[in-house]
């Protein structure tokens, strides 16, 4: 029986195909290259020392209005009811369906300061208001299109077409994993569903594909097929699995070059140390009753996404580098299935902010008292906002040009504001200090110890990063 | 062979360009900045001084096209001022690459992506 070099040899695919699959075994690869080839996961350096270990990118999918949130506009409210001034709307390309409407309001908003930085939260957030002094806003975020699913692949891509990696694998491939036992990039998400942008949403793109986010689903087993079958008696898969072993250790023996195999035997001895560690990092059940609270679990609305925050604070215990939440359906009877408030955004901001109000202030709470929250970072982040102007008569547009994002944790200027939109939140007021998606991912890059210029891969021939051609450090919010 | 090829598609977008400002940048010119722009931040990635040079000096007879274009038109001051501080861009990057400072030169690199993203905030048609 030919060997495997000697089958795509006489079949034609030979070196090149081996090179077209981005390696040649035993001819001629680097050590280094071999290295990561036989476990890419090692973990590797940084460019520089990091301030955080982990990152939790909050996505707060369909687009909430952070100017029902965040940002407070006395002159919005001054203004409501009438025509948006054609001065604000300069530069910029509307789609509102039936045209840019009058100046919109809900009538029940009321806005307070808390803190000492004095941060404006509104009566919708009135847990995560506590945490005031935490956060670090970025006022003045703007990205490009208007549709969800093509701004969604932008914000955690950096592209409007699918291909790229995302960023959590970018973290992945530059730093390698902290835990042998779970995967160093997870997506978690509340609801029935998977996020309906799909999973290119957390790809590794023209990485190796051991890069891409692994998904875990709500439930006790978050992954499927993970479970032995119940047909199957743990002895025999365990004697299975064990025979597997033993050939593929005497293939790799006989072939001491061959890094796929090497990289494959890794994998399946990931998947098998996972069947236990997956579901104990996302086991609940030894939290105590009082953080279960914290984090809203008690409550209907909010149990499902307060679940998947505590899940998510787990794997920041356990080394998970990049852990993506996106949020979900809320529980409960209700058409309300994201923060897409076309029309009547009070009653869908009112169930979606319940949703994820006490669990988010839970977690920064709980990421603090175990002294967690200096080395982690959190990222309130959605593919754009919402306009001033209302839609529907009740409702509002996308907003790409101008809205507010947040982070919290280590390396920050804590307390702080950066940036603004104008006094209607149309637009960012100074197009100097705007941050777009590239520049978020530099900055988080940044806290990971890693300089966005030099995290390169080589994609056929051509050097790669993960903001494209462009990104910037925000300096301005750093400590 | 390629870069032959290259260089009559430039030219032949440069000839066309000429004659479009009555109906906007040609698409075709602002793909080939976009397309020269990444290949660019490849070469100096990887330290390709005369491939860098090539494209930069590309980009640099590009953006005269589009600094022409935006004179003409009139009444664009902030893209013509874009222009030219997208080819003075493309002229240090020349400088910054024969010099073999290619952080500085991928710092400008980005610098130039963004200068074109500032431009069409006012200037791309959808």
């Amino acid at each position: 029986m030919a060997s495997r070099r000697e089958f795509l040899v006489h079949t034609g695919l030979g070196l090149g195909g081996a090179a077209l699959a981005g390696f040649a075994p035993g001819f001629g690869i680097s050590a280094a290259y071999a290295s990561d080839l036989i476990d890419p996961l090692a973990p590797k350096q940084p460019n520089f020392p990091a301030k955080i270990k982990s990152v939790i990118w909050l996505h707060q999918n369909g687009a909430p209005s952070t100017i029902d949130l965040f940002d407070y506009k006395p002159e919005l409210v001054k203004r409501v009811g009438q025509p948006v001034p054609d001065s604000f709307l300069k530069g910029i390309k509307t789609s509102t369906q039936g045209g840019v409407g009058k100046l919109f309001v809900a009538k029940d908003r009321t806005w307070k300061q808390y803190g000492e930085s004095g941060a404006w939260f509104s009566n919708l957030v009135p847990n995560l208001a506590q945490h005031a002094d935490k956060l670090t806003f970025i006022k003045s975020s703007m990205t490009i299109g208007a549709t969800h699913d093509i701004s969604i692949l932008k914000l955690n891509t950096g592209d409007l077409n699918p291909g790229r990696p995302s960023l959590g694998a970018w973290i992945s491939y530059a730093l390698g994993s902290a835990n042998p036992d779970l995967p160093p990039y997870v997506v978690l998400y509340n609801g029935k569903s998977e996020p309906s942008a799909g999973s290119v949403n957390w790809s590794s793109g023209f990485l190796p594909a051991v890069y891409q986010g692994t998904a875990f689903r709500p439930g006790a087993s978050p992954i499927y097929y993970l479970d032995r079958p119940e047909l199957r008696a743990q002895e025999q898969q365990r004697n299975s699995l064990d025979l597997l072993k033993h050939l593929n250790q005497a293939g790799s023996d006989k072939h001491p070059s061959d890094t796929e195999l090497k990289a494959r035997l890794r994998s399946y001895e990931l998947a098998d140390r996972m069947q236990t560690s997956a579901p104990e990092a996302v086991d609940l059940s030894k939290e105590t009753d009082a953080t279960k609270e914290l984090y809203g679990l008690n409550d209907p609305i909010s149990a499902g996404y307060g679940t998947t925050l505590l899940r998510a604070r787990r794997l920041v215990e356990r080394g998970v580098r990049f852990i993506q939440v996106v949020t979900g359906a809320p529980e409960g009877d209700s058409e309300v299935t994201s923060w897409d408030a076309h029309n009547d955004l009070e009653k869908n901001h009112g169930i979606m902010a319940k949703q994820v109000d006490k669990p988010i202030a839970g977690l920064l709470e709980d990421l603090k008292s175990r002294g967690l929250l200096d080395t982690t970072l959190v990222v309130w982040t959605s593919e754009f906002s919402r306009t001033p102007w209302g839609e529907s008569g009740t409702g509002r547009d996308h907003n790409p040009w101008g809205y507010t994002q947040w982070l919290a944790g280590g390396g920050l200027k804590a307390g702080f504001t950066y940036g603004a939109t104008d006094e209607l939140g149309v637009q960012v007021a100074d197009k100097d200090t705007a941050v777009d998606t590239y520049d978020l991912h530099a900055t988080v890059l940044q806290l990971l110890g890693l300089d966005h210029l030099k995290t390169t891969f080589l994609n056929n021939g051509r050097s790669e990063r993960p903001t494209v051609v462009y990104g910037k450090v925000i300096k301005d919010i750093l400590a | 062979m390629r870069k032959l090829l290259w260089l009559v598609g430039v030219v032949a977008i440069f000839s066309t360009a000429l004659h479009a400002e009555e109906t906007g940048l040609d698409t075709d010119l602002m793909q080939s900045i976009e397309d020269t722009n990444k290949s660019l931040s490849s070469n100096i990635a990887l330290q390709r001084v005369d491939a860098s040079i090539s494209d930069a000096n590309d980009l640099d007879k590009m953006f005269e096209v589009v600094e022409a274009h935006f004179v003409k038109k009139g009444n664009a001051a902030d893209a013509v001022d874009l222009s030219k501080k997208s080819r003075q861009l493309s002229q240090d990057i020349i400088k910054l690459v024969n010099e073999k400072n290619f952080d500085t030169a991928t710092s400008s690199a980005t610098e130039l992506s963004r200068a074109c993203k500032s431009c069409h905030t006012f200037y791309k048609k959808e």
